[in-house]
């Protein structure tokens, strides 16, 4: 009795995980391919509103890409670097490398909001690059760099790195020799789940753009924003089908990379 | 595996072997615990010295001074030949290290991580093949070149390092106890191996272990040192027979030890006597000798014998090892090779001869913990 009770308690679970997790995206995929999501799935499909939110917010989708691989670029050449420094910092044992890994985290921590109202008030007042789309990379670096800063971290931690670079080193491998052949070579599962992550994080991030945004700089979340507040349902409906579509394989590959990275790591 | 090195390839190793000097060595860490106090050391031209002691004692911190890892504190130089390296990292020092756990760049094939130091000094790539295959042939993997690191067994990944230290001709090659992740009877072929090549190299090698077979087995000479000091530097032998004090003496091998009055050229306690001729009468005396050195006599001899009774005995296959209770503390531990069956409780006599008695130079031994 007590186990067809608990089997009860877990399908109880698993629906509510479904009503909560999966209804409201199926919905809302079926209501951008539905010709009037009112009247019902019987009003028949089409790929009118698709097309419409490609029309009208294309530049938003190649603004975001633009955005996510700029902010890669600099969160690789800032966060690696950094994270090897944090990992060999006086042995890597050293409380002040602690510190600054959680400082790092604040702009995580913080609501996005004030992080771009900071960033409007101390630099706001240079037009052009308030206008221009740098400044919303700024924002979304400041944003993602813990989550290439951190993967990176945790592989130099968990392989023997420091033994590796000591014996690259003992056959004369100078210092940007044993990074670029050593370090870099036998982190890159941690740069690649980072660098997933980053991408991921940066083409869905809304608090920080939506508070840096203009409307010549306005990028794929905050366009959602807008159309659903100034759309037809269908069509706020079909941009978020267009945004699930970008966001999946990415997702997919991250998991893929995560399992990776584990066997990897045991070596 | 430990066929005879083949003695047609040609030796990797060109240069002339090296001495090395560290002058008043010291190292304190971050901390402020000293590693390692002043410290002055001679290393010969082709010599291998194996640094010795339990973990802690600074054997590492040593090894590494040589290698450029760490830097002496303020005072301490560290002389190759007539060059004073000390200011020099290691990667100007053209030195070869051999670690514990191999660390062999898993990201290369066995060929690619013996070239890279080859490849950082633009060897042409032609050459370093050629390379390659002499220093396979060298560690007996031929063939081997193209497998990656995970695929390897432990014995194999250090034979790799090994190649991958002396490929680039190293003046002096560094080894961190390079057998101690190894299984006991891989390490005795590597061992051997390891013996064969230093020898034919001719190359100054410094080896740091805590196993005192190792030590003995490998070390032209031997710096066995405790708590940051060289307790004693000598050959295997005269670290084996002649310990300077009581740690190297226990450290070393196993050592009985008896205190009693001195009486007509014997050491003599309640449970019997062992010969010492150097005893004044009625000094008091510790003597130690070793398991091995103890014969066992009928009951009925008179001399200078021992008799207790056996506490428990252990079947080594080779030997036997008794251990007997002569009514001390600790009781004797004896080893033979004689076929014969002890039984607890049973009472034997014990001998041991005057040549095998040791007394510690200066005081009576104080009575200190065994290790």
């Amino acid at each position: 009795m007590k186990q067809s009770f608990r089997f009860y308690l877990q399908l109880a679970f698993a629906l509510l995980v479904c009503a909560f997790l999966i209804v409201p995206v199926v919905l809302s995929m079926l209501a951008g391919v539905t010709e009037n999501f009112f009247v019902g799935l019987s009003s028949g499909f089409t790929l009118r509103w698709v097309l419409q939110v490609w029309d009208t917010y294309q530049m938003t989708i190649w603004r975001s890409i633009v955005i996510a691989l700029a902010c890669l670029a600099v969160t690789l050449v800032a966060g690696v670097p950094l994270a090897y420094m944090l990992a060999r910092y006086k042995g890597g044992n050293s409380r002040l490398a602690r510190v600054f890994e959680e400082l790092l985290m604040m702009p995580v921590a913080v609501p996005g909001l004030a992080t771009a109202l900071a960033l409007i008030m101390a630099y706001g007042q240079y037009r052009a690059f308030r206008g221009s789309l740098l400044f919303i990379l700024v924002g979304h670096v400041l944003f993602t760099l813990p989550f290439m800063v951190r993967p990176v971290l945790a592989v130099m931690q968990s392989s023997q790195l420091a033994v590796l670079e000591e014996a690259a080193a003992s056959l004369g491998a100078s210092m940007s020799q044993r990074f670029f052949g050593v370090v870099i070579p036998n982190v890159m599962s941690g740069i690649l789940a980072g660098a997933l992550m980053v991408v991921t994080l940066s083409v869905g991030e809304f608090n920080i753009t939506w508070m840096l945004h203009t409307p010549l700089t306005m990028t794929l979340p905050v366009g959602l924003a807008d159309s659903y507040a100034s759309m037809r349902l269908e069509v706020g409906s079909a941009y978020t089908l267009i945004f699930l579509f970008m966001i999946i394989p990415l997702l997919i590959a991250m998991q893929w990379v995560t399992q990776t990275t584990r066997a990897r790591v045991r070596l | 595996m430990s066929q005879p090195l083949n003695s047609t390839s040609p030796s990797p190793i060109s240069a002339k072997p090296l001495s090395i000097r560290l002058v008043q060595c010291a190292k304190t860490f971050g901390n402020g615990a000293p590693a390692l106090e002043p410290i002055d050391l001679e290393i010969h031209p082709g010599e291998t010295l194996v640094l010795l002691g339990p973990s802690g004692c600074g054997k590492t911190t040593t090894l590494r001074l040589i290698a450029g890892l760490e830097f002496p504190d303020a005072g301490g130089r560290v002389m190759f030949g007539n060059d004073d390296v000390t200011d020099l990292p290691i990667e100007k020092r053209g030195v070869g290290m051999v670690f514990q756990n191999y660390a062999l760049f898993p990201n290369m094939t066995v060929g690619e991580n013996i070239a890279y130091g080859l490849k950082i000094r633009k060897m042409p790539a032609s050459e370093r093949l050629a390379k390659i295959e002499t220093l396979l042939e060298m560690v007996h993997l031929q063939g081997l070149s193209h497998r990656r690191i995970d695929q390897l067994s432990g014995g194999q990944k250090q034979r790799v390092a090994l190649a991958r230290a002396l490929a680039v001709e190293p003046k002096v090659l560094l080894l961190d106890e390079p057998l101690t992740a190894l299984d006991a009877k891989l390490r005795e072929t590597l061992r051997a191996d390891l013996n064969q090549l230093l020898r034919k190299l001719g190359i100054t090698a410094i080896y740091v272990t805590h196993d005192q077979g190792e030590a003995m087995a490998l070390g032209d000479r031997v710096v066995v040192m405790e708590r940051g000091k060289i307790a004693q530097i000598g050959s295997p032998q005269d670290i084996y027979y002649r310990p300077v004090n009581a740690f190297v003496a226990d450290f070393i091998g196993t050592m009985n030890r008896v205190t009693g009055v001195g009486r007509a050229g014997q050491i003599s306690f309640s449970a019997g006597a062992v010969p010492m001729a150097s005893v004044k009468d009625n000094q008091t005396m510790t003597a130690m000798f070793r398991p091995e050195d103890v014969d066992i006599v009928p009951l009925e001899t008179v001399g200078a014998e021992i008799f207790g009774d056996v506490v428990s005995t252990f079947f080594m296959g080779d030997r036997t090892r008794l251990l007997v209770d002569i009514g001390d503390e600790t009781p004797v531990i004896v080893e033979t090779r004689r076929r014969g069956v002890w039984h607890a409780g049973e009472r034997i006599g014990l001998r041991v001869p005057e040549h095998a008695v040791m007394q510690l130079p200066g005081k009576p031994w104080e009575g200190e913990e065994r290790p």
